[in-house]
């Protein structure tokens, strides 16, 4: 077969394939383009609109002024001028830059100061300066929305696949045990066991190193995110937007908190929990009795990954957007430092969403794309968050 | 003044061409360009994703960002190019996103077998060559699709998925070099 032969062919072949779908009609597709901006498409509108939104901003702002004054509790503050945020970028900032050529897609988890993170089903383990050094193929449906390390004597790291956890050792990345879960994805590790999903709003204390269960709970609302600490187990529900403590041992729910926002992640450390949510913002509650110590907004969130919440060289590292690092106080949870990353060039486009920042005790590591469609991975000096 | 004007294609086809100056009223603009280019967008999303749902997902959000993105591009070509590379990286975001690459490509494979009547219209050859497209890399696939469904030159895929231009040879070698292959092995048998 010539070249030529074979280029019609395959041209051929695509527009055939490409003929053969069905395609709404340009005139309802532009319906449906319109109808998801219509209240902002005609000035009467528009201003119509800023008119009601403004009302409304004011109602809710009178209802917020009323419910702070009814109830003492400390609001939301925000982050900007009350913390000194410093603004840098990868393109302009003397940072080393490591050569990893993964795509990194989805949240990650650091182990060790080493990346792990799932793309394409492929579970990819970097070394501490961000190149990848292992790959293993994981089962279709895994994603790395829940990796979770658990630290006990022999340091597991528990990997969300399709069909139910893998438990992998953290020192290797070898597959040690694997439990099937019809709703596989939080998880949360304590001592030498691991909290994992096993149904909507089942929960299983499963030992990492076996893949045996040794304890259930129901719980009342689907989980859909988890942390756990020694005394507890802290569930955060999406479609109530509430945080609840459980006593693992008699499965009693001991507080409750309802947040502002659909939560996103959780993080217990020093006797506090970190709930950040979907919106910039950030609840701290203390982990005994529930109650709001300190809560933290970021004046506009920026579109990406869902925040990120970590600790490192003695503080907790939020990072409420693709952009910005917050450090916290472990002691009471206070602001004490942030730092935004400037957008690059490289990410004015459509779909090239940044995938969020890593935090590890070697730094804060900014992921960006190089001209051959990789990510690179600039790291940036923890000692940018300090006061 | 913003204009569009479709001729005909040899292959039937529509082909647009566009007056260079950018319109200021991008309303009327966007109406215009969904008129122009939803439909050939769409077939062009369905080759690099798995369904025509996500197909026209893709491309709606590929207007979308062009919308938004409208006072930043200079003139109609930039937009066009804006959009095609729009949909490419969101088809390719969405794959990577649900983690449906294998899938598809199993999918694919499944429903694509040849007919009794595409055997007998001589059509077998080419069904060989659309599953060994599905079972493509996904960066071959996308060089492939570009080059022959689009007509786009090595430079303009360059632009697109923002790889060298080496980079497109390379990748449309392979391809086209698993497509002779998967040829070869389907008259072999």
């Amino acid at each position: 077969m010539t070249d030529r032969d074979l280029s019609t062919l395959v041209t051929r072949a695509l527009r055939e394939q490409a003929a053969a779908a069905t395609v709404t009609t340009a005139a309802a597709a532009e319906r449906t383009f319109w109808a998801r901006r219509s209240p902002w498409r005609s000035t009467t509108r528009r201003a119509a609109m800023v008119l009601a939104t403004a009302a409304v901003v004011l109602v809710v702002l009178l209802l917020g002024v009323t419910l702070m004054r009814g109830t003492g509790d400390g609001r939301q503050e925000p982050i900007a001028p009350a913390v000194p945020t410093r603004t840098v970028s990868p393109d302009t900032i003397p940072s080393s830059v490591a050569d990893s050529t993964a795509h990194l897609i989805g949240n990650g988890t650091v182990v060790d100061d080493r990346l792990w993170f799932v793309l394409d089903n492929r579970l990819v383990i970097t070394d501490v300066d961000g190149r990848q050094v292992k790959t293993w193929d994981l089962p279709a449906g895994t994603d790395g929305e829940a990796l979770c390390c658990v630290r006990d004597a022999g340091e597991h790291v528990v990997v969300p696949t399709g069909i139910g956890y893998s438990f992998r050792k953290a020192e290797t990345g070898d597959e040690v045990a694997t439990t099937e879960s019809r709703a596989a994805g939080p998880a949360a590790g304590v001592g030498d066991g691991v909290w994992v999903r096993t149904d909507d709003a089942e929960l299983a204390l499963v030992s990492p190193a076996t893949g045996r269960t040794q304890q259930t709970l129901r719980v009342s609302e689907v989980v859909d995110v988890l942390a756990a600490d020694a005394r507890r187990l802290y569930v955060a529900s999406r479609s109530s937007s509430t945080v609840v403590g459980i006593d693992p041992g008699s499965g009693d729910v001991e507080w409750s908190h309802r947040l502002g926002s659909p939560p996103s992640e959780l993080l217990v450390s020093g006797g506090l929990v970190y709930a950040a949510d979907e919106e910039g913002g950030l609840t701290v509650l203390s982990a005994d009795s529930g109650v709001v110590r300190q809560s933290w907004q970021v004046p506009s969130r920026s579109q990406g990954p869902r925040p990120r919440l970590s600790v490192a060289s003695g503080a907790v590292l939020w990072s409420p957007d693709a952009g910005t690092v917050v450090r916290l106080r472990t002691s009471d949870g206070t602001a004490t430092g942030a730092v935004a990353v400037g957008l690059s060039r490289r990410w004015d486009n459509a779909d090239q969403q940044r995938n969020g920042l890593y935090v590890t005790t070697a730094g804060i590591w900014v992921p960006t794309r190089n001209d051959a469609d990789d990510y690179e991975f600039h790291r940036l000096p923890l000692s940018l968050l300090e006061p | 003044m913003y204009s569009a004007r479709r001729t005909a294609r040899d292959d039937g086809g529509v082909q647009v061409a566009w007056s260079s100056e950018l319109p200021h009223d991008r309303d009327r603009a966007m109406s215009a360009m969904f008129g122009a280019h939803w439909e050939r967008l769409v077939r062009l999303a369905t080759l690099l994703v798995d369904d025509r749902e996500t197909a026209e997902e893709v491309v709606q959000d590929a207007f979308a960002a062009t919308y938004d993105a409208w006072s930043r591009l200079r003139d109609t070509q930039a937009v066009l190019a804006y959009l095609q590379r729009s949909v490419v990286n969101g088809g390719r975001s969405r794959l990577r996103r649900r983690g449906v690459a294998r899938r598809r490509v199993r999918a694919l494979h499944v429903v694509d077998s040849p007919s009794a009547a595409d055997v007998a219209e001589g059509r077998a050859e080419t069904t060989a060559i659309r599953q060994a497209i599905a079972r493509l890399p996904r960066r071959q696939r996308q060089v492939l699709v570009l080059r022959y469904y689009l007509d786009l030159s090595e430079g303009e895929i360059a632009d697109a998925l923002r790889i060298s231009r080496g980079a497109v040879k390379g990748y449309a070698a392979r391809g086209l070099g698993a497509l002779e292959s998967a040829v070869a092995a389907g008259e072999g048998r």
